[in-house]
């Protein structure tokens, strides 16, 4: 599957993906591991509020995972074989929000022969706006 | 238990070792597991990861592995905290329904910071012939005081 020659020019916007948050998405991503029988923030209501949350927290890597699948749906095969995301929590996200993720191309260099490495900053932002998560995306095309 | 509750009865923060092995978690991730990841856990059916995939069978998504953290920092008991604060992971190639691999995490840097200690746990996914296929380093906030 090729890749779109505009995905891979400085300043393009990914397509975002979005999510709205409920308790049974966190408890489907973080009450999956196997062995681990801990009432976390992310599934406890208690739990969270021990910590003066006033809901269930989303799971810092699940929002990671929303702008994994941004990427994803953008650079396919590239994605999977040669990518890296880096990325940093600053808001958490509370069951109910809705988590949107963004990126831009904002640089391309030559790696080999044909070969370039993207550089895309990768953000995700709550339904009011602000950021959540702050990182950057590199992908060789 | 509750998060708080195994925070508690955790081993103390100043005891852990740069450089040692958290844990090692040979699994594969069964075909009904990575459908069920992708479907409910991430809300991402792509046919790749149910059907097929032009690497010759259905993968998992890396993405998978971001959250591996949480069920290796248990193995030692070591504190869990409450918010990861940074995460990143280097894809290096597909891993298949099923497919043997080895989660290995290490302790990369255990600081103090503001005063508050921070875990820099890494890592890596391996297949059987050794070759790594994930790589990634996650930051844990290991104490917080309750509200």
């Amino acid at each position: 599957m090729s890749i779109e020659p505009k995905a891979t020019e400085v300043g393009f916007d990914l397509p975002p993906v979005v999510k709205k948050i409920n308790p049974e998405l966190l408890r489907n991503y973080s009450n999956r591991y196997p062995g681990v029988f801990i009432k976390t923030i992310h599934v406890d209501k208690e739990a969270a509020g021990s910590w003066g949350f006033p809901d269930l927290v989303l799971q810092g890597s699940q929002t990671m995972n929303f702008a994994a699948e941004m990427l994803f749906k953008v650079y396919r095969e590239n994605w999977i074989n040669d990518s890296n995301l880096n990325v940093k929590f600053i808001k958490p996200v509370f069951n109910g929000q809705t988590v949107v993720t963004r990126g831009k191309i904002t640089d391309k260099t030559e790696e080999s022969e044909g070969k370039f490495r993207l550089k895309i900053d990768v953000w995700a932002e709550n339904q009011s706006g602000e950021k959540v998560m702050v990182g950057e995306a590199g992908v060789v095309v | 238990m509750n998060q708080a509750e195994y925070n508690k009865q955790s081993v103390d923060w100043r005891t852990i070792k740069e450089g040692s092995v958290v844990g090692v978690l040979a699994y594969g991730v069964p075909h009904t597991d990575a459908i069920h990841y992708a479907k409910e856990a991430i809300l991402d059916p792509d046919p790749w990861y149910i059907n097929d995939s032009p690497f010759g069978g259905p993968i998992v998504p890396p993405g998978y592995f971001y959250g591996e953290y949480l069920r290796l920092v248990v193995i030692p008991n070591y504190p869990m905290g409450v918010l990861n604060s940074q995460l990143s992971f280097e894809s290096k190639g597909p891993v298949f329904h099923g497919e043997p691999i080895a989660v290995t995490g290490t302790v990369d840097r255990i600081y103090e910071k503001r005063g508050r200690p921070y875990l820099d746990l890494g890592i890596s996914v391996k297949k059987n012939d050794g070759r790594e296929v994930g790589r990634g380093v996650v930051t844990i906030l290991l104490n917080l005081e309750e509200g």
